[in-house]
């Protein structure tokens, strides 16, 4: 079994090193290498089922043996990685402004970090995670919600007098990236098996099963307050279906859903439109379709045209 | 290695296309500022090497597409046309002849005794130089704005419309001029030559003065240079050897005689020469202009009104994570190309977005072809 997983990640580091998929991160890598191997399985097996990788296995197990492979590299990137972000860039003192109670930070992001390090054993989870984890990468809450307090428009009336959060800027900011950080955790009662995709963008969640998670939820994270799980559970849910999502989860959503498929261009082709803009706008025409907020998408759109992002 | 000499030829041909540039106008600018012959005739070899590495890159490129059995290919659509019209007639006819009566003295000019005609048919060839201009195409891909193989096909097909069209009247028009007596500056300036011959004739046989035919004649027409009589007798002579050696080429001085041959009257038409120098300048500086307004002015407008657009349509058709959109400039946006990529905005990028990120279907960077097992 040792050996199949030493040639399983053998496999996978000839892979990762492809020039193609240089310019993406861990997570990204690892959805790539995935779809590579769901749309070639066919076309690898001879090879893959030969005495030099794994002979006698079936495409199934063949499939699994990498993918824990890839899973178990990309985590040795990933897990530092993560660690770092909710240690330095996440500020959790806006928890105790939240529920007026000081809780330990240490304790919080130690928490935290465990639980998703637990969560991301799930590959429904880690798929789900690649949009929040590169919203955060990319400060997406910084840029837009700091132009957005300047603007002092839709965004800002959503959150201040909508949401009501008595949060200084800083602070909602912190509360949406730590949204996004545990909109995951949607599928911690996930059942392992085939992802479709239109999970991973579409705000398909049903109320009561974010409400049945929360519980669960809940009980795992016990230092950080329900009102920031519920805002990180209820990104997850279709806006024009729950007209009463909180405005820091619906904001969660559009940065998750943004950045999942995030390519980073080294250069925008002339005649083009900025990456953000174009993206914004196409999301603009299929707000329904993924339940988004589409005034604040029509928001983001100017923010993102007037900043040439 | 192989991509590095295929710069290395290419950075050269570059280099030589500019040189060439500049060399046939400086050829011209030495003619109209007089300036001394031993200049002249290193820019009349140096014009040669040009015409004569060129001619052999056309050969070279020539034979190639002839072993690789691709020919039309290279003739039409990799424009060698341009290659053959910019090196082989220049050769044959301008900048050959020219080395040849540079070796043979000049002769080839002085045996033509029609030198007024000779100098037209020169310079309906001379006008070919222009031509040398077309090569410009061939570095067009190097320029901004122009690296889409349709931009580069349109501005080159502009531009060799425009040059071929120039060159083509000026090339009629200067033959027309050599075969038919066209009253103006030249037949004058025959006119005048012609009645100075007769004059220094008469003069000569009214005074066998010397002195008196060097006053007389020194006030007439500042073109007469020198006058010399059967037995080579120099009667007149406006400068020293050494002046006129240093200045004049044969081809700029007319040699007339009187009716019955006792009399040789050298003129200088050096006027003429600078008058056709000063058109070719003026030719050279049209079409330099124009050229810069399609690479720098039409270029742009082109990529951004239909190549660039075309472009960014391509590549999100192409590429399933390619979602940016077309930029519509408000001044375009009734243009059909707009009007396409407001299609492509609005509903191809959205549809492309829901079918791929709603739907089952997922996508890789990675392919089978790239991947060594």
């Amino acid at each position: 079994m040792e050996d199949e997983y030493k040639v399983g990640s053998q496999f996978v580091l000839r892979l990762l090193e492809n020039p193609a998929l240089t310019s993406f991160s861990p997570l990204q890598k690892e959805q790539h290498i995935i779809n590579f191997l769901k749309l070639n399985i066919s076309q690898l097996y001879p090879t893959l089922s030969s005495a030099n990788y794994f002979p006698g296995k079936s495409k199934d197990q063949i499939f699994n043996i990498v993918y824990e492979s890839l899973k178990q590299i990309i985590n040795k990137s990933l897990f530092p990685h993560l660690e770092k972000m909710i240690n330095e860039n996440i500020d959790f003192s806006f928890i105790s402004s939240l529920t007026g109670s000081n809780g330990s930070k240490n304790e919080m992001s130690v928490q935290l970090f465990t639980f998703l390090q637990k969560l991301l054993q799930k590959n429904t989870a880690r798929i789900n995670f690649l949009g929040p984890l590169t919203a955060l990468d990319l400060a997406m809450s910084d840029k837009y919600i700091d132009e957005s307090f300047l603007r002092r428009s839709y965004l800002h009336f959503e959150l201040t007098k909508v949401q009501k959060l008595s949060l200084t800027q800083e602070e909602i900011k912190n509360l949406i990236k730590l949204s996004l950080l545990l909109k995951t955790s949607v599928n911690l009662l996930a059942v392992e098996g085939e992802v479709n995709s239109q999970e991973v963008r579409t705000t398909a969640v049903q109320n009561q099963f974010a409400d049945k998670v929360f519980i669960a939820l809940k009980e795992q994270l016990t230092c950080l307050p329900p009102e920031a799980l519920k805002s990180a559970l209820r990104s997850n849910i279709s806006f024009l279906e729950t007209q009463d999502v909180e405005a820091t989860a619906r904001i969660a959503a559009i940065f998750a859903a943004r950045c999942s498929n995030f390519r980073p261009f080294s250069k925008i082709d002339r005649g083009a439109d900025t990456p953000d803009k174009s993206w914004f706008n196409i999301a603009r025409r299929n707000y329904k379709f993924y339940g988004f907020d589409s005034k604040m998408l029509d928001e983001f759109y100017k923010i993102a045209a007037e900043n040439g992002w | 290695m192989k991509s590095r000499l295929i710069k290395a030829v290419e950075f050269t041909i570059f280099s030589l296309i500019l040189l060439v540039i500049i060399q046939t106008i400086v050829e011209d600018l030495a003619v109209l500022l007089n300036w001394e012959v031993s200049f002249r005739k290193l820019l009349i070899v140096t014009g040669f090497i040009f015409d004569l590495i060129f001619t052999i890159e056309f050969l070279v490129r020539l034979y190639w597409a002839i072993v690789e059995r691709r020919v039309t290919e290279y003739l039409f659509k990799e424009r060698g046309w341009i290659d053959f019209l910019a090196s082989v007639p220049l050769l044959m006819f301008n900048s050959g002849p020219e080395l040849l009566s540079l070796f043979t003295g000049g002769s080839l000019f002085i045996m033509f005794s029609g030198v007024l005609n000779i100098l037209k048919v020169l310079k309906a060839v001379r006008i070919a130089r222009v031509l040398r201009f077309l090569r410009v195409i061939k570095i067009f891909k190097n320029i901004k704005y122009a690296e889409s193989v349709m931009a580069q096909r349109h501005i080159a097909k502009i531009t060799s419309l425009t040059i071929t069209s120039i060159v083509f009247i000026l090339f009629v028009f200067s033959s027309l001029s050599s075969f038919i007596l066209i009253p103006g500056l030249e037949t004058d300036y025959i006119r005048r030559q012609e009645s100075l011959v007769r004059l220094a004739d008469k003069t000569y046989l009214a005074s066998a003065q010397e002195s008196r035919l060097s006053s007389t004649i020194n006030e007439l027409d500042l073109s007469l240079i020198k006058i010399i009589d059967k037995n080579d007798t120099v009667l007149f002579s406006r400068f020293g050897d050494d002046m006129l050696d240093k200045y004049y080429m044969k081809e700029d001085l007319t040699v007339r005689s009187n009716s019955t041959g006792t009399l040789r009257v050298i003129f200088d038409h050096k006027p003429i020469g600078q008058g056709i120098a000063m058109q070719n300048i003026l030719v050279f500086t049209i079409i330099i202009i124009i050229m810069i307004c399609y690479l720098f002015i039409y270029s742009p407008h082109f990529a951004l009104t239909v190549t660039d657009p075309l472009h960014v349509m391509k590549q999100g058709m192409e590429n399933k994570d390619y979602n940016l959109e077309v930029k519509i400039a408000e001044k375009y946006k009734d243009d059909d190309i707009f009007e396409l990529a407001k299609l492509y905005n609005e509903d191809y990028l959205p549809l492309k977005d829901r079918e791929l990120f709603g739907g089952s279907e997922s996508y890789s960077e990675l392919n089978i072809e790239d991947i060594e097992l």
